[in-house]
Parts: C-alpha cells; structure tokens; sequence
C-alpha cells in the first residue's frame, strides 16, 4: 500500500477539477460553437448594414448639381435646345456644353464650367443612390417652384407635399425624421449583446451551477468526493473556479474571434470598445453564475435548485428582450414603448449598458457603465461567498 | 479496554413526526465488524451520515478516531472509507475512468489491492457506468471504498442488488479487512450476512437503539436447547419425572429441553438409557433476538403509552 498523498485538500481538489472538467467539456464547447457562430454571423450582417448606407456628406455635390441642372433647365428653354444630364454623361457633345455654361457665367455673372459639373456627378456617385433619381427630384423641385399656390400663394416644396401626404397616411412626420436618425448598427449591438449573445451562455450556466453541486447532492454522488480527504470548501472553492474560469474563455474566445472577423468586415476596428463589451458581458455573466451558483448550493435538491437558477435566468432575459422594445432606437422605429424600458430595470441585464460601453475607445467615453458594472460584480462576489459557506455548513443527504 | 474508533454519545437528529434518530449510543473498538441492524428508515442512514459528517446532529457528539465527525470531517476521511446507501456516480463514462478518479482522490498510487478486489468481486469496470446494473454499480462502489485499504470502513447496506455467490465474496473481502486489523460498520437488514461476519450489532428500531448484542454470545450461547423425541411416550414421561433439567413436554414424544453448557455431558449420559428416535438443536438466530427486542419494546412502548 502506499499513499503518496494523504494530506486534506483544504481550498482546491484537483482531481475534481478533472472529473468536473471531464463531465462538462462537451456541453460547453457546443455552446462555445453556438456562441461564436452567432457572434460572427451578427458581425457579418451588421457589416453588410453598414455598407449599404454611407456616411458621406453629399449635400454639397447635390447643391453643386442642382445648380448645373437650374442652369441647364434654363438655358433650353432660352435657346430652344436639349441639352440635359444624360446627354452630357453621354459625352457625346461636350462643346455645346461648353458653350452653354460660357453663355451662362457671361449672362448671370456664375461660374460654371463642364469640370465643375463632372465633379459634382462624381461626388454625388458616391451617395449610392442612382444619379437618375436626383435628376427626377430636381424635376420636381424644378415644377414646384415655378408655381405657387392657387389659394394662398404660398410656395410650394417637395418636403412640404411629403409631410402632408404622410401625414394624412398616419404616419408622423416626426416619426420619419427619427427613422433618418436611428442608428441600426446600436441597435443590432444592443439586440445582440443584451439579448441573443446571452442566451447560449445563461443557458450553459444555468445547467452547469446545477450540475456542479446540487444535482451531485440530489443523487449523491457527492459521497464519493467527500468521504476522502476532501474538505467541503475545497469542493465548493474547485467549482467556483470552474463557473469564474469556463465564462471567461469562452466570452474570451469569442471575443477574439469577433475582433479578427471584425477586421475582415470593417476598414476600422474600435478594439478597446470591443474588448470593453465582451468585459462588460463576462461580468454580467458571472452575477448570473454567482446567482445560480447559490442556488445551487442552498438546495440539496436538484429541481428547487434548477427552478431558481432556471428561473432567474429566463427572467433576466426575457426582461431584458422586453427592455429592448422600450429602448430609444425601438421606440424610434416605431417598433416600441418607452413604458416598457421599465423592464430594463428589472433585470440584471439592465446593468450592462452597452451603449456607454460602446464608447470606450472612442473620443467621449460615457463612464455610466462603470458604477453598474461595480454592482454586477458586488452581486456575483456576495453571491458566491453565501453559497460557499451555505455549502460547507449544511447537511447533506450522502 | 480496546481502542475505541467510533463513538457516538446521545447522538440525536429529529426531523420531526419522530423521524430522526434519538439518543444513539454506540462504540465500535478496534479491530472489530460492528453490524448495525434496523429495518428500512429505522435511522441506520441517519446516524451513519452524522458520523461521516454529511450531516449536522441536533445534540450530542459523535467521534471517528477521536476527531469530531462534524468539524474535522476531511481530516477523519484520510482513515475512513465509506459505501454510500444510495449508488449515484459522478457523470463519468466508464467504471474504469471513475475508479481512476477516485484513486487520485484518495492519492492511491498501487493498484494491486484494487485489482484484487476487482478479480474477487469479478467486476468488469470497463463498463459504461450508466448502463450498469445494480449489482454492478454496488461492486464498483464497493471496489471505489476498498482500494484506499483505509483502517476504517462504513458501509451503508453494501450487499443490496449482490447475487447470494457475490455476497459470499464480500463477506470473505470483510473478513480479510478483519484480519488486517481494520474495523468495520456496516449496517443492514440481512441478518444472515452480520451473523456470518459481525462480532457485535446494535439494532435500531424507529431511531432508538434497542438492543445491542455480541455475537460471540449468540455463537458460543452458555444455554442450549435440544429438542428429543422418544420412541415411545411413557419413556417420556419417565425422563421429564426423573431428569433434573427445565424440560417441557411437546407433542406426543417429544419434549424440549433447556441445557446449561456444563450440563451437557450429563445430558447425553442420562439420555444413553432412553429410545431416541430424534435429537435436533434449536440455534437461537440473530433474527429472533431481534425479533424478540422488538416485540419487547413494543410491549413497553405499549405500557408506557
């Protein structure tokens, strides 16, 4: 007989740490897969958001242009001819535009010239939106303004036909204007960092806390790990390890791979902000552990432990899914309430404010996410701390 | 006096509606197979847990190598090994992987003693653990509990779901435990398997121990009781009326009679002269006795009430 080591293990047992280790690695690399899955396709879509609306200031060139086609319009109509955008991008008449504009600059003291209007078409290409429709709203404009109201003689204006047609359609001219405002790419992070990127990982931990002591309790084969020279603590410390440990590779990874598929999407990367969010998510994460990890250890019965942590989780999501639809870019859309970010109080969720920590990295960083985060933390550490010493101190049905 | 190795002094755990256990006095010495006997939720789980330290007694103290079971539970575990009631495994696939794990707890490093038990139990632990059957999961945690050759052994009714050739090999595992030196507690409701191996039992009735018994008496009892059967009647007769021994006629020709051990060579001389068709001895069992301390304290349970 010969026993190498017959001291107690007092805080951590590495042979359970193997046998948690072995009973679990499955179940989190699935979800691990989930998770970076999700991230990616996320970052993917939102990528391709981006790419469709440009950022680019036109006004300018759309000024520019709109003038070029004033004068165009005008001198046809003085000189019987048929000059128009299309003839001209067809190039197959160059010298009589060049006429023209000289008419124009001598006639009304402008300055015009076929480079200039050649550089207002090219900066106006880079709007995305197909030259044609421009030169349609002009014509509008144009029409408009040379009449006037037949009752009130007011003048008459595109925008102002718009917002009177929405309007009898029902639809707010206010509500338009917030459309054009809303930031689609805040909301798909705040959909997916306060929502979906979540619901794999409360799903794990959910299953791990319970796995991890109260099931062991429930059917006992706990009995196994504390009849040898296993301290209480030591059990409770080892799974504490493994809920603070699994959380964060995992958010880790997926972080990492985010960030690298980032750089393939986007010419710019914000990976402070980005290392920021994916912080901010590890510390929800583990005052939702912490929670369920509790619970795990008040209840030696595995389905009173499952139903509080279960249940604890669910609510914070759906609270938080709730939450979303009473969020400004929701409620911009149309799509939400401000009465229901009342749920966003309700969940721990709502302390992760992603939008301040979007900023992180930026030039304004919002420091409102740093007290909330502080808080999630208190609830994780107060947490952990009952349920360890709950553990070693209660009886156990072995 | 022998060393005492397990003690428990008004042991009590209520769970209320008189569940729990009450006031359990126990010693188990060195060397000794203790068997604890009781029928189901009599208590037998209940003290066995408080002195493991899984559970917290309401009062009174109880000591495994004289270290409190409830505080210094880890440190009593370096000397105990124990068979749980309840076979539940940690979420392992195979019983080789389990028993591997389970030798890295318990820092076995030699594997001989293990593999002994394994041939003598005739376990195959590369079987998938969830798959196995009762008495398969029984042997692999009986084999879990041995490997460590711990001097102490509690075992929570180690023989349930064991075939009758299974229960013989483990009985014989005790008695090789036993001659090591090792002290055993086992508790169970068969009392066939204490009376083979136990030196000692206390039984356990509603949470109360009722009795408690050395087996050695019941083996080597200082009274003996024969039944005789005469051939004929009247030679029955003549022997209760002249035989100085407590004898009570049964039916027609045969009669029972109480012996003190150091009568028994005058017994037989006396019995020489008579016509006997029939002798038989009634060996007193472990289950009568219970059975006996039961009823007893049922009819004082009765009085008192």
């Amino acid at each position: 007989m010969e026993i190498t080591d017959k001291k107690t293990a007092r805080f951590f047992s590495k042979p359970l740490m193997g046998q948690t280790i072995k009973s679990n690695w499955a179940l989190c690399l699935a979800i691990l897969l989930i998770m970076v899955l999700l991230g990616n396709v996320m970052n993917y879509a939102m990528s391709m958001m981006a790419t469709e609306r440009t950022d680019v200031d036109v006004t300018e060139y759309q000024e520019s242009f709109y003038t070029y086609l004033g004068a165009l319009a005008a001198y046809d109509a003085m000189t019987q001819q048929e000059l128009s955008y299309q003839d001209f991008a067809d190039g197959n008449n160059e010298a009589a535009y060049e006429a023209a504009f000289e008419l124009l600059n001598m006639q009304a003291g402008m300055d015009l010239s076929t480079e200039g209007f050649q550089s207002a078409i090219e900066g106006l290409a880079q709007s995305g939106i197909s030259l044609d429709k421009y030169v349609t709203q002009f014509e509008y404009i144009y029409a408009l303004n040379r009449s006037q109201g037949v009752f009130d003689q007011e003048e008459l204006t595109v925008s102002g036909m718009l917002t009177i047609t929405l309007d009898m359609m029902g639809v707010s001219s206010e509500m338009v204007e917030r459309m054009s405002e809303m930031d689609p790419a805040s909301m798909m992070n705040q959909m997916y960092y306060t929502a979906m990127g979540l619901l794999p990982i409360f799903i794990l931990i959910v299953i791990l806390a319970n796995s991890l002591i109260a099931d062991q309790v429930d059917h006992g084969s706990m009995a196994y790990v504390l009849s040898t020279p296993t301290r209480r603590s030591a059990v409770a410390i080892t799974q504490m390890v493994f809920m603070l440990v699994v959380p964060f590779l995992m958010i880790a990874v997926v972080c990492a791979t985010r960030i690298g598929t980032s750089f393939l999407f986007y010419d710019e990367v914000n990976v402070t902000g980005m290392l920021a969010l994916f912080g901010g998510m590890y510390i929800l994460v583990e005052a939702v552990c912490g929670l369920c990890y509790m619970g795990s250890c008040l209840f030696s019965q595995s389905k009173k432990s499952m139903a509080f942590g279960g249940g604890l989780a669910v609510w914070f999501f759906l609270a938080s899914m709730i939450g979303l639809f009473g969020s400004e870019n929701m409620v911009n859309t149309g799509m939400g309430v401000e009465e229901l970010s009342i749920f966003n109080k309700l969940t721990l969720v709502g302390l992760y404010d992603v939008d301040a920590l979007a900023t992180v990295g930026t030039g304004s960083v919002d420091t409102a996410f740093v007290w909330k985060l502080l808080v999630l933390a208190a609830v994780a550490i107060v947490c952990y701390a009952v349920g360890a010493v709950r553990f070693s101190k209660k009886d156990l049905p072995l | 006096m022998r060393d005492i190795i397990i003690k428990t002094s008004g042991l009590t755990k209520d769970y209320g509606k008189k569940r729990g256990v009450f006031d359990i006095d126990l010693e188990v010495h060195k060397g000794e197979v203790f068997g604890f006997v009781g029928t189901n939720g009599s208590g037998k789980t209940t003290t066995i847990r408080s002195m493991m330290g899984f559970i917290r007694p309401n009062s009174g103290v109880c000591a495994v190598n004289g270290l409190d079971s409830w505080t210094q539970s880890a440190d009593i575990m370096k000397n105990v090994s124990y068979v749980p009631g309840e076979i539940a495994f940690p979420a392992l696939k195979t019983g080789t992987e389990f028993l591997k794990t389970q030798a890295k707890y318990l820092g076995v490093t030699d594997f001989g003693y293990m593999n002994h038990v394994i041939e003598l139990l005739q376990l195959d632990p590369t079987a998938n653990l969830k798959r196995m059957s009762k008495g398969m999961k029984q042997k692999t945690a009986i084999v879990a509990a041995l490997m460590g050759e711990k001097e102490v052994l509690v075992l929570d009714e180690p023989t349930t779901g064991l075939d009758p050739l299974m229960r013989e090999a483990f009985l014989q595992l005790i008695r090789e435990e036993k001659q090591k030196g090792h002290t055993v507690f086992m508790s169970s409701h068969i009392f066939e398997e204490i009376e083979a191996v136990c030196d000692r039992v206390a039984m356990i009735r509603d949470g109360h121990i009722i009795d408690t018994a050395s087996l050695y008496d019941l083996r080597h009892p200082s009274v003996k009781n024969f039944v005789v059967k005469f051939e004929r009647e009247p030679e029955k007769q003549r022997f209760l009326e002249t035989a100085a021994f407590r004898a009570e006629s049964k039916d027609a020709a045969s009669c029972a009679i109480v012996c003190k051990i150091e009568q028994l060579d005058a017994l037989f001389h006396l019995l020489k002269d008579y016509q006997i068709v029939d002798l038989q001895e009634n060996h007193r069992s472990l289950q009568q006795q219970f059975m006996s301390a039961y009823k007893e304290e049922l009819t004082q349970n009765g009085n008192n009430g």
